[in-house]
Order: structure tokens, then sequence, then C-alpha cells
């Protein structure tokens, strides 16, 4: 039963995430909109270690990203979220059905990896 | 040009990856960071990213035909996925050549590891430890092959959980999937069948990858034009090796894929170096 769940939500969620993905990655290469960093500066910033990326191309860090989703470069980190979501979905919809069984200690496993996860998208 | 060349050599790292039996995760940081422009910073996001989506595609029909199970997974994962977080904040605080020097010496150990890796041991009969017990890791599932139905547990748990930590950390660290270590780990050291340990160890990853991948994306680590071409690279790379398994000599392209370990981490601890 859990694994059916847990599966339904994976397949549906990486569905998702990765047709955002191409679907943000098409559009930045053909132009459709403007990118925060223009593609022909890449080369000169790629090099760098992330810190001084993010100081010297003016980009965002931690959920900073969302203000900047209109442009083509991080429409792309929407379907890089979704994928990186998946598993936090998944995870919190096995609690209710872990509960369910009676498996408490399983279900007290996945409510600390609902939190870790949690942690570690808000770090 | 480069994010082209990236999906070229991402394309043929999979292909090779499948063909050899071992995880694309391990090869991409260490061939990617010496043969491309990019720092190491992006490289390792974007490792992550691309074993994250190989291993959530896969994760579902293991799932349903029960050659991956999350009663052995779970446990394992939440603390793989507690030490991936804490490996990618070092990872990232480390100054370049440390990491450098870590990685290449990581991937050389990696190399003689899979190198020296012994035969899968007998089927046995054992019992289950304690812990084990208590966290019910246990089940059954129906081998096409052998036309039956396999049932399973495991052992040793205590140490696998602080063999999965180490893992974990290095996961996140080096931005590495860790394909070939869950696997000798969920079976050697477990004692789990070896296939549902394959499907376990994708499952594991999907779980590990993701805590240390948020932590990259958060920094500002993700660049569309490297993770995007390796995510479409690898997949399709993945298809096409599957498609070429049983027409190859595996004994062949794994001693190609140790080769490549060698190169590619012998240079990683050369630039490390300063050499």
């Amino acid at each position: 039963m859990e694994h059916t769940v847990y599966a339904r939500w994976l397949d549906v969620g990486t569905r998702l995430g990765f047709v955002a993905l191409v679907a943000s990655f098409v559009g930045y290469v053909l132009g459709a909109l403007d990118p925060h960093v223009p593609p022909h500066e890449l080369p000169l910033l790629w090099g760098l270690p992330v810190d001084h990326y993010v100081a010297a191309a003016n980009a965002p860090t931690g959920w900073g990203w969302l203000a900047f989703v209109v442009k083509a470069d991080y429409l792309n980190y929407v379907g890089v979220a979704i994928l990186a979501s998946v598993t936090l979905a998944a995870y919190a919809r096995l609690v209710p059905v872990l509960v369910g069984q009676g498996a408490r200690l399983r279900a007290g496993i996945a409510v600390l990896q609902v939190i870790v996860l949690l942690v570690a998208a808000l770090l | 040009m480069w994010p082209l060349a990236l999906f070229a050599v991402t394309f043929c790292i999979a292909v090779v990856a499948v063909l050899g039996g071992v995880g694309g995760g391990v090869l991409f940081v260490p061939i990617v960071s010496a043969l491309f422009p990019f720092h190491l910073d992006f490289v390792r996001a974007a490792g992550l990213l691309v074993a994250l989506t190989s291993s959530l595609s896969a994760a579902p029909s293991l799932l349903v035909k029960g050659l991956a199970s999350l009663r052995l997974a779970m446990p394992l994962a939440l603390v793989g996925s507690v030490t991936s977080i804490v490996g990618a904040l070092v990872g990232l605080a480390l100054p370049t050549r440390t990491v450098q020097i870590a990685l290449g010496t990581a991937i050389l150990a990696i190399a003689v590891f899979m190198w020296r890796m012994g035969r899968s041991p007998a089927e046995r009969e054992m019992q289950a430890d304690p812990l084990a017990a208590a966290l019910d890791m246990q089940g059954a599932y129906h081998d096409d092959a052998l036309g039956r139905k396999i049932e399973w547990k495991v052992h040793r748990t205590p140490a696998a959980l602080a063999v999965f930590a180490g893992i974990g950390m290095l996961a996140g660290m080096f931005g590495l999937g860790a394909g070939w270590a869950n696997v000798p780990a969920l079976h050697i050291l477990m004692g789990a069948p070896l296939k549902l340990s394959v499907g376990t160890s994708g499952l594991l990853l999907s779980v590990v990858d993701t805590s240390a991948a948020w932590v990259y994306l958060n920094r500002g680590a993700v660049l569309p034009l490297v993770v995007v071409p390796s995510v479409l690279g690898a997949i399709l790379g993945a298809k096409i090796g599957a498609r070429l398994l049983g027409r190859t000599p595996a004994l062949v392209v794994r001693r190609i894929v140790l080769a490549l370990l060698v190169v590619a981490g012998g240079r990683a601890l050369l630039r490390g170096l300063g050499i």
C-alpha cells in the first residue's frame, strides 16, 4: 500500500518537474524571456566560486530566486525546485498511510525525514 | 557551444556507466570538472541534480515491482540525508583546492574499492538484528528470472547506519551519486538480495541527494546552462546504455570505467596540489 502511494507521488511529481525544467530551458535558449545573466556573460562568471559568482552577478540566494522567476534563467529554478520537493511531498503523504497501518515507528521516521528535508530547503 | 559539449559528454558518461554497472553520478563530477571550465561548485550541484533526476525517474517502477523497499530505505535515508546536508555545507565552505584534493583522493579510493570489491556473498540463512526487527526491515518480492517469491531480511543495521552516514557525507560534499557504495552496503554488509539492493540504492539516492541539492540550490550554485544539458544527457544516455546492455562485454567496460576514475581522480588531486 505505502509503496504504491509513494511511487504514484514520485512519478507525478517527477514528470511535472521534468516538463517544467525542459520547457523553461527551451524558452531560455530561444530567448523567450530576458535572462538575469545574459548567456554571453556566463563564461566570464562560471569559473568563479559560487560566492564570488553571486556577488559578481548580483544573483539571488535562498528563496530569493522567486523574485527573479520572470527572468529566463531563474524560471528554470521552478523545475529544479519541483524535482527537489518531490521526495518531501511523497514522504508527507506517507505519514497518514503509515499511521493508518499502525506502523508508528516508521511514521515517526517519515515525520523526521520531512523535517530534515524542510530544514535543507530553508537553510 | 559548452552546453552542447556538456550534453555529449554526459550522454557518453551515462552510456558507459550503465554498461559498466556503476551509477553515472560517481563519474560525472570528476570528469566534467576535469574537462570543462565550470567551477567545482557548479559541477557538484549539477552532479547532485543529475543523480537526483535519474533516481527519481527510476524509483516509481522499482517500487511498484517490489524491487525497491521503503522499509529498508527509510532509516538509512534519514541518516544519510542529515549527513549529506552537513557534507554540502562543509564542501561549500572549504577552499576549492582543499575540495579538489579531497575529491581526487575520494575518487581514487572509490576506484580501488570498486576494483577490489569481492563477489556477492552466497545466499544464506541469517537472523535479523534487533534494530532491523524493530524497524520491520523485511519483506518479499517476486523474482521474474527465478520465477519465485524471494523473502528477505537484513542484519548489521547499526553498522549500516554508520556506513550510510559516511556515504551521505561524501555525496553532499562532492556531489557524487552513491550507487557505488549503496549497493555493496545493502548487499554485502546487510545481506539484502542483490536485485533489491540495486533498486533500493536508487530510492536512497533520491532522498539523500534531495537534501544536499537544496543546500546547493539555496547558495545559488545551480546554473541552468550546466544543469539542464547534463540532466538531459544523463537520462538519454541511460536509456541508450540500457538498450546496448547485453551486447557489450561488461568486464571490458568496467575496466574502462575504473581507468576513467583513476585518470579523473588523479587529475583532480594534481589540480588541488597545484601541479
